[in-house]
């Protein structure tokens, strides 16, 4: 089912979901990006590169956005609390900041935060999107 | 922390090549199949013209970088606050940089802000903005 952008007020939960990040994931991860930081420094288990567990992070709000072609990536905060370890599960939800249309192109302002399993803040987030407005009927 | 606390200290760059496979693999691993990554047919209707590489993908260029220069400092004070301005095609050659601009004692620790970008190898602009971390003690 399409998502409706419109309905997006501020303040809506976006996405809540539970990230593992076992020792596939962020070795698929770091093998896409091509990061040669060496996984295992003194730290038993290994910890996962920030970027892996910020993108990792995000997935939920990539399924719940389902962005449309012609949607653009505008900006990106981070902001990384602590380390993670390989083999942690992070709770990640997502909501919207912000929802408004400039110029024939919506612009949606989404802010992520991730916690570990006490709860503890681990990152948090904000991107910046563009899509083009939907017509009725779409 | 490897020589990078003094204002105008360049970060040690890093350089990656974009490939098709490349932004596959990322989608996959990034949960992120938008078809202006994958879909070559559509993706030349776009106004890119092609398939693009993710922005997060990109991104983790950057934090590369971060952590080559400061290790655990990064993943546990690091600040990042970028704008994706233009994208980056298959064949593109990236380069990921970066300069300490300020070294400023704040609540008694020391914070280092530096300019931090990604610009390909025509030297355009893909990403800019401002990084922060602070100093490991």
């Amino acid at each position: 089912m399409p998502v409706d952008y419109a309905s997006l007020t501020p303040g809506s939960q976006l996405a809540s979901d539970k990230l593992s990040l076992d020792d596939e994931t962020v070795a698929r991860y770091v093998d896409a990006v091509g990061d040669e930081t060496p996984l295992a420094s003194d730290d038993d288990p290994p910890l996962a590169p920030a970027m892996a567990v910020a993108a990792l992070s995000f997935r939920g709000v990539i399924r719940a956005l389902d962005l449309p072609s012609g949607s653009l990536h505008l900006a990106q905060e981070l902001e990384f609390a602590r380390p993670v370890a390989v083999g942690e599960t992070l709770e990640c939800r997502a909501q919207v900041l912000q929802n408004s249309v400039r110029r024939g192109m919506r612009v949606l302002v989404v802010s992520l935060e991730a916690t570990d399993a006490q709860g503890l803040a681990t990152l948090s987030g904000k991107s910046t999107v563009m899509l083009p407005v939907q017509r009725p009927g779409e | 922390m490897r020589g990078y606390t003094t204002q105008g200290a360049e970060l040690p760059a890093i350089e990656r090549k974009i490939t098709q496979q490349r932004i596959e693999r990322y989608a996959h691993a990034a949960g992120d199949f938008n078809p202006i990554h994958l879909d070559r047919e559509f993706a030349a209707t776009t106004q890119f013209g092609g398939t693009i590489a993710h922005g997060m993908m990109v991104i983790a260029f950057i934090s590369e970088m971060m952590t080559r220069a400061y290790g655990d400092s990064w993943s546990s004070t690091g600040k990042l606050k970028l704008r994706l301005r233009a994208p980056s095609y298959p064949g593109d050659t990236l380069t990921a940089h970066g300069q300490v601009t300020s070294v400023e004692e704040e609540d008694g620790q020391t914070v280092i802000r530096c300019g931090v970008g990604v610009k390909n190898q025509d030297g355009g602009v893909v990403i800019s903005g401002d990084a922060s971390v602070v100093a490991a003690t």
